[in-house]
């Protein structure tokens, strides 16, 4: 388990998604009234997606952990012939990446629940927001943030004109 | 079709198509965006558009897109596209030997014969099988789209259980909502914002749009250099027409048929054509060394993919790849229904898209050499530009359609759930389809029992459900029984 979540977390994560997916059609399917026009009824296909994809998961989920079993006997093979150098680690993502991430899906989520809750107008809100997310995905030199801010006026005010005057489109308030 | 030609030749429509191509080939020149998510993001755009110029823009993005990919695979060494990625492999050794020119050159009309032929198919085979569409029941029906989902799982990225998993997940996203013959609401858990349903529009800018972009965050942006050198050598010679005819038709004919399986894509065609090209070829030794036959054949056949993929879509009403796929939530949006009816109900739509597919053909051509440089320069904007003007039109598109805020965040939650299925190695092709062919398989299946009275046996007894059934098994048997003879 400690090497399927170590060297295989990305595919548990989705197995354990699926899995939940699966519970929640068969509750969700027990709770939907017999069918009354047909053989199916409503919950006749999700109820076989459900079966479809426990069978799909318990036989991808043996198959993870034959192969996680031949990687980490090959892995234990190869510390053997390789005494104190070890096994390199899978290709990971840097943590400055990371980082710029996290702050990336922060300034997304504020923009969007100050859009969500309302009371700042979207064309101030989507000024800051454009500037604020070019700077924190931009090298940080002074070129980049002033063509950022720059950017960030022009298609503030552009985005703004087109959807609601062009194109009459109701933006959020 | 005469109609349809002469009104695709109306300002309008040449607008939208010229604009398309343009947009198109742009998008598929940037790597990291592509087609499927810049067609995703202007369907609430498309909205407000008459139907038959916004199918028109649609399906010209398709065609641009695909063919932009060649351009930064020659001039970048980075594949656009992932249709361009056999491309790279000599396109990129051309241009350092300092024939950047000729690569673009023989690309750029590999990939427009490739249209051609490939239109030919579209415009001569679409009204015949159209009518023969008409006879199928819902049991065929049912049947097709069952073949359909397993194929595009057999041949998705990964292994076949990965891609069977990840489409009964879309098939899982679209049972939610009212149920369509009942009026039951279904697996909402007394949620309120789950009673309509997962709308397609958010669905398919998370799982195509934000899932990229967090993904593309993730990987560190490297700046990206230009090969130099003159274009010397761009217009190609009567020379040419002897040496590469035969293998811009035969990878033609390979990315049409590749095009007209459901959910394969152009990838696919160009990885094909590039390897029955080398077999072909009397010097395979010469792969990867800057040969032209290989930038021919994978230009041709991906393009050709694209109108063989719009076969079925416009009658049968199955995608031919995930761009497809899309397409057919275009139509829905716009209140149309895909498939063999397209060409009885709404003629101008089915004989609209088969015209502006042509006319995008020759636009594709003419911008390309027109424009090689500049989009080149334009693939090389930072995503410090690019990714937050995204985000903010994803909102407005998605929020346009519902006046609401809770579908952005339906689109952030299916956005985060694509870049995990990514990364955990599950392709994104499956999920779509299962999502967009899910109701159409539950409809078909229902109608069925409804009209066998609770039978299933006539999907045996009937030949072309038969015939589909027994395509199904093979496709979903053959891998295992692939797996076998490579172990032994």
């Amino acid at each position: 388990m400690k090497y399927l979540i170590e060297e295989r977390r990305g595919e548990a994560i989705c197995l354990l998604l699926l899995l939940a997916t699966g519970i929640a059609l068969l509750v969700g399917a027990a709770a939907l009234p017999a069918p009354m026009f047909d053989p199916l009824g409503p919950a006749g296909l999700p109820r076989y997606i459900a079966y479809l994809m426990l069978v799909l998961l318990a036989v991808r989920l043996a198959a993870l952990v034959r192969e996680v079993g031949a990687e980490t006997a090959e892995r234990r093979r190869n510390m053997l012939g390789a005494g104190e150098r070890g096994i390199p680690r899978a290709e990971g993502t840097d943590a400055p990446q990371f980082v710029k991430l996290l702050l990336v899906s922060l300034i997304t989520l504020i923009y969007l629940a100050a859009l969500t809750f309302g009371g700042i107008p979207f064309i101030w809100l989507t000024l800051v927001f454009l500037a604020a997310l070019g700077a924190a995905m931009s090298d940080g030199s002074p070129r980049r943030l002033i063509a950022v801010a720059a950017i960030a006026v022009v298609l503030s005010f552009a985005l703004t004109y087109i959807f609601t005057d062009v194109l009459s489109v109701v933006l959020p308030e | 079709m005469l109609e349809a030609f002469i009104n695709v030749f109306a300002p309008a429509p040449m607008f939208f198509i010229f604009l398309g191509v343009l947009l198109g080939i742009v998008v598929g020149a940037i790597p990291g965006l592509g087609g499927a998510m810049l067609i995703a993001l202007l369907l609430p755009v498309t909205f407000y558009m008459d139907s038959v110029l916004a199918l028109m823009l649609l399906v010209s993005i398709y065609v641009g897109s695909v063919s932009g990919g060649l351009i930064t695979a020659v001039m970048l060494k980075m594949p656009g596209t992932p249709s361009a990625v056999m491309t790279v492999l000599d396109g990129y050794p051309m241009a350092q030997q300092g024939r950047a020119g000729r690569a673009l050159s023989l690309g750029i009309v590999a990939s427009f014969v490739g249209g051609i032929v490939s239109w030919l198919f579209l415009a001569l085979l679409s009204p015949p099988l159209a009518d023969f569409a008409l006879k199928f029941g819902p049991y065929e029906l049912f049947t097709l789209v069952l073949m359909a989902l397993v194929l595009i799982a057999t041949i998705a990225e990964g292994t076949l259980v990965k891609g069977l998993l990840i489409a009964l997940f879309g098939m899982a996203v679209a049972m939610v909502g009212p149920d369509a013959s009942s009026g039951v609401m279904r697996l909402t858990f007394g949620v309120d914002g789950f009673s309509g349903g997962f709308s397609l529009l958010p669905v398919l800018l998370g799982v195509f749009v934000i899932s990229q972009i967090i993904e593309d965050v993730l990987k560190k942006e490297v700046p990206i250099r230009q090969q130099g050198g003159k274009l010397t050598e761009f217009m190609p010679s009567a020379g040419d027409v002897r040496r590469h005819g035969s293998n811009v038709v035969r990878s033609s004919l390979i990315g049409t048929w590749i095009g007209v399986l459901p959910g394969v894509g152009s990838a696919i065609a160009a990885i094909v054509a590039y390897s029955t090209a080398k077999s072909f070829s009397k010097h395979p030794e010469t792969f990867g060394t800057g040969e032209e036959a290989w930038v021919v054949a994978a230009e041709a056949s991906n393009n050709a993919s694209v109108n063989g993929a719009l076969i079925p879509l416009i009658t049968l009403g199955i995608p031919g790849s995930v761009i497809d796929a899309i397409l057919i939530g275009a139509l829905v949006i716009h209140n149309l229904q895909p498939g063999p009816l397209l060409f009885t109900n709404s003629p101008e739509i089915a004989y609209g898209v088969i015209a502006a597919a042509l006319v995008a053909n020759f636009m594709m051509a003419a911008l390309m050499f027109a424009g090689v440089r500049p989009i080149a320069r334009i693939a090389t904007i930072s995503r410090a530009y690019l990714f937050p003007t995204i985000i903010v039109c994803c909102v407005i598109g998605v929020y346009s359609l519902s006046n609401s805020m809770s579908s952005v965040w339906v689109m952030i939650v299916f956005g985060v759930l694509g870049f995990l299925f990514r990364r955990g190695g599950f392709p994104i092709g499956p999920f779509v389809l299962g999502y967009i062919l899910a109701p159409l398989a539950e409809k078909q299946l229902r109608s069925g029992l409804m009209l066998y009275d609770g039978d299933l046996t006539p999907l045996l007894t009937r030949p072309i459900s038969l015939f589909f059934v027994v395509l199904t098994l093979v496709l979903a048997i053959w891998p295992l029984v692939q797996a076998r003879m490579k172990a032994r």
